[in-house]
């Protein structure tokens, strides 16, 4: 226990961690507030959202789509405002951003949008549940199972779109904010880091003093560790409690779960610190750089700098979304408290979980190899 | 008495470099025991083998009866280390530098408090125990290094060179602290290549050299090991050659080097060397001057055994 609390003492004196972990991610938070104030204002509106329909067929389930669309409200005020037009009109309409998204009717039909943003997900999302629904219908009607399926379903198309986005953030710079948040989470790689420079003999003079005395090597890593998440969590409480009681972003839903995300972050953070510290453990301003480096390409790649580089590399890359561990906790905390999708955000979380298993297992491999190799070439304490 | 440290011919090597070869030591309880050598002879290597911080190629090193390994936690707790460099936390107050250090050999509470404060007296830091090390000054830092490493009231307390850099004052208080701490029935390793220091306090010395133990035993019996029993330097102006040859024909003398006006005269263990000295360059009608005698030192074994200076190492 001294252990823990000592480390934990060390690590919250420490004023270049303090910087960097704090007071950096809150200064930038506060810059992206000011910056993004002005055009927040100026732009949003969770009001309605406007979109254009083909209905040049003129079949019957065009224009009961057109009235189901119509016929969708959020406290009382139009979800959408449609415009029912032909295609190049629409496309037209879409490229001066007249409307959020164009929804071409027909065999296979498409959402057209301009560019990517809470108000695109939610045409998405409603079109994806009608299409489904309509299908469903298709099937009860040719098994003759309508009458059934039409009662199960009366009201539960309308309102499956409205509740899922009950509680969003309205917010269309929140992706910089989570994306701040990742970056947050990942600067506890910094602890890390700072913690294994006492592992070995070999590093610092406090190292081979504090291996002279008879401690279990696990148990003081472990407390090592649990100082380092400790520090990392209350910060990310923190920052979180910044955000949102005084710079106001609106995060969306902000529940138990995000605590709990909020603790695998700190976890995934401060492992990524040992995993540079034991990889690279001869040179600690080399582990000090490389690290430093490869959080902020992992946080450019996560959306910190531009804000629809997720949706970009979804196009182009996907697989660097599924791992690049700033997308994964950004992402987490966008299916979470924006889009509400759980199954997203527990791929996020097992992707993140896996991450950290991976990152102590090169560590603990890491640290023995270059062990055995003091040992064998030997390095003055 | 009983030995505390026993080391049986102890091998370590870097690559091609043997570190320590075939190194033999026995350390007895109460004694202050030092490990004399140049820099790189080794000192470090045995004390890093003896703490189990490396592995060592062969031989065996017993503590306290038992063989030392790195998960012997038990002999751990009876040693104490004051490493050559400041092991200490910037982040942290003395008074909690020394209960961390304290609380990784004490878990109870109160008797760490206890000890924290005894170790605060005892290097005399009462007024700093709430100062940062980086307000302290070097002595200071030095005198928070060794609390830090004997709070715990360690049985067998290495110190690995713990006055380098260090001003006079602040290293004679160390010394007077290190023999303290050995009439409160601690022994004590002390390495250090400032043979003055370990001629002055070590009850018994081992001369290091390349990793190999040149010789053991107390200051007197590492002395009469050697032919030099005196040096005598005579201040002479000008002196013959004739009176050379004659000054090295005198009974006892070993050697005679003359340059810049300074005889120095190596005499063997004889009485009365220097007055036989004078009365040839009496009676030689050889004007002299000022007149030194000094028994051997350490430096001399060191030089007679190995051939070269101690103090030709010393950084």
């Amino acid at each position: 226990m001294i252990y823990y609390m000592y480390r934990v003492k060390r690590l919250l004196r420490n004023k270049t961690l303090f910087f960097w972990t704090i007071l950096f991610p809150l200064g930038l938070a506060t810059l992206f507030k000011f910056a993004f104030s002005s055009i927040t204002e100026k732009t949003w509106g969770f009001d309605t959202i406007p979109v254009a329909v083909t209905t040049e067929s003129g079949v019957a389930a065009e224009a009961m789509f057109v009235e189901f669309l119509e016929g969708m409200e959020n406290d009382g005020a139009a979800f959408f405002s449609v415009t029912e037009t032909d295609k190049d009109n629409a496309e037209k309409l879409l490229s001066e951003k007249e409307v959020t998204a164009v929804i071409v009717l027909g065999e296979e039909t498409e959402v057209l949008i301009y560019e990517n943003g809470l108000n695109a997900t939610v045409v998405k999302t409603v079109v994806d549940n009608y299409l489904q629904s309509r299908d469903i219908f298709m099937e009860a009607a040719m098994t003759g199972r309508l009458a059934e399926v039409t009662e199960s379903f009366a009201d539960e198309t309308e309102t499956l779109a409205v509740r899922e986005f009950e509680g969003a953030s309205k917010d269309p710079m929140i992706q910089y904010f989570q994306a701040l948040v990742a970056m947050a989470s990942l600067y506890g790689a910094m602890y890390g880091l700072l913690n294994t420079g006492e592992m070995n003999q070999n590093q610092t003079v406090v190292a081979a003093r504090r291996l002279a005395a008879p401690m279990k090597k696990l148990p003081t890593v472990l407390a090592d560790v649990a100082a380092a998440c400790t520090i990392q969590y209350l910060q990310f409480l923190l920052i979180l409690a910044y955000y949102l009681l005084v710079l106001k972003v609106d995060f969306g839903r902000v529940n138990g779960w995000l605590f709990v995300a909020g603790a695998l972050y700190s976890l995934f953070g401060v492992l990524i610190g040992y995993f540079f510290g034991c990889v690279l453990q001869k040179e600690k301003g080399i582990a000090d750089s490389v690290m430093t480096g490869c959080i902020m390409f992992s946080c450019f790649l996560g959306g910190l700098m531009v804000g629809n580089m997720r949706m970009i590399l979804e196009t182009s890359a996907p697989i660097v979304n599924r791992i690049n561990p700033a997308t994964l906790i950004a992402e987490s905390m966008h299916a979470l408290c924006v889009i509400g999708d759980m199954g997203w955000f527990a791929r996020c979380m097992i992707s993140i979980v896996l991450w950290c298993i991976l990152l102590i297992i090169v560590s603990v491999v890491a640290l023995g190899y270059h062990q055995r190799k003091i040992g064998r070439e030997g390095k003055k304490a | 008495m009983n030995t505390v440290v026993k080391i049986e011919n102890l091998v370590k090597r870097y690559k091609e470099l043997v570190a320590v070869d075939h190194m033999n030591l026995s350390i007895e309880q109460g004694e202050i025991f030092g490990l004399l050598g140049p820099n790189g002879s080794g000192k470090s290597t045995i004390i890093n083998c003896l703490l189990s911080l490396t592995n060592y190629d062969k031989g065996e090193i017993t503590v306290f009866g038992e063989k030392m390994r790195a998960d012997n936690y038990s002999v751990k707790g009876r040693i104490g280390v004051v490493l050559q460099n400041v092991a200490v936390f910037d982040e942290l107050t003395v008074y909690e530098n020394i209960d961390y250090f304290c609380g990784l050999y004490v878990k109870d509470k109160a008797k760490r408090k206890e000890l924290v404060q005894e170790a605060i007296a005892f290097v005399g830091l009462e007024e700093f125990v709430k100062f940062y090390p980086k307000k302290l000054s070097g002595g200071l830092l030095r005198r928070l290094n060794i609390a830090c490493g004997i709070a715990h009231k360690p049985e067998l307390i290495i110190f690995d060179e713990p006055t380098v850099a260090v001003d006079p004052q602040s290293r004679n208080k160390i010394l007077e602290g290190i023999q303290e701490l050995n009439r409160q029935g601690a022994t004590i390793i002390y390495t250090s290549h400032y043979m003055e220091e370990v001629e002055q306090i070590c009850s018994r010395i081992a001369i290091i050299d390349k990793g190999q133990l040149v010789a053991t035993g107390t200051k007197e019996e590492l002395k009469s090991m050697i032919q030099t029993g005196e040096t005598i330097r005579v201040e002479v102006p000008e002196m013959t050659s004739e009176v050379l040859f004659g000054l090295e024909k005198l009974s006892h003398v070993l050697s005679v080097e003359y340059n810049d006006g300074l005889a120095t005269i190596k005499c063997s263990g004889g009485r009365h060397n220097v007055l036989h000295v004078l009365e040839f360059l009496n009676n030689t009608e050889t004007s002299f001057g000022r007149v030194f005698a000094e028994q051997p030192t350490l430096n001399d074994v060191f030089l007679e055994i190995t051939g070269k200076e101690l103090r030709d190492e010393v950084q």
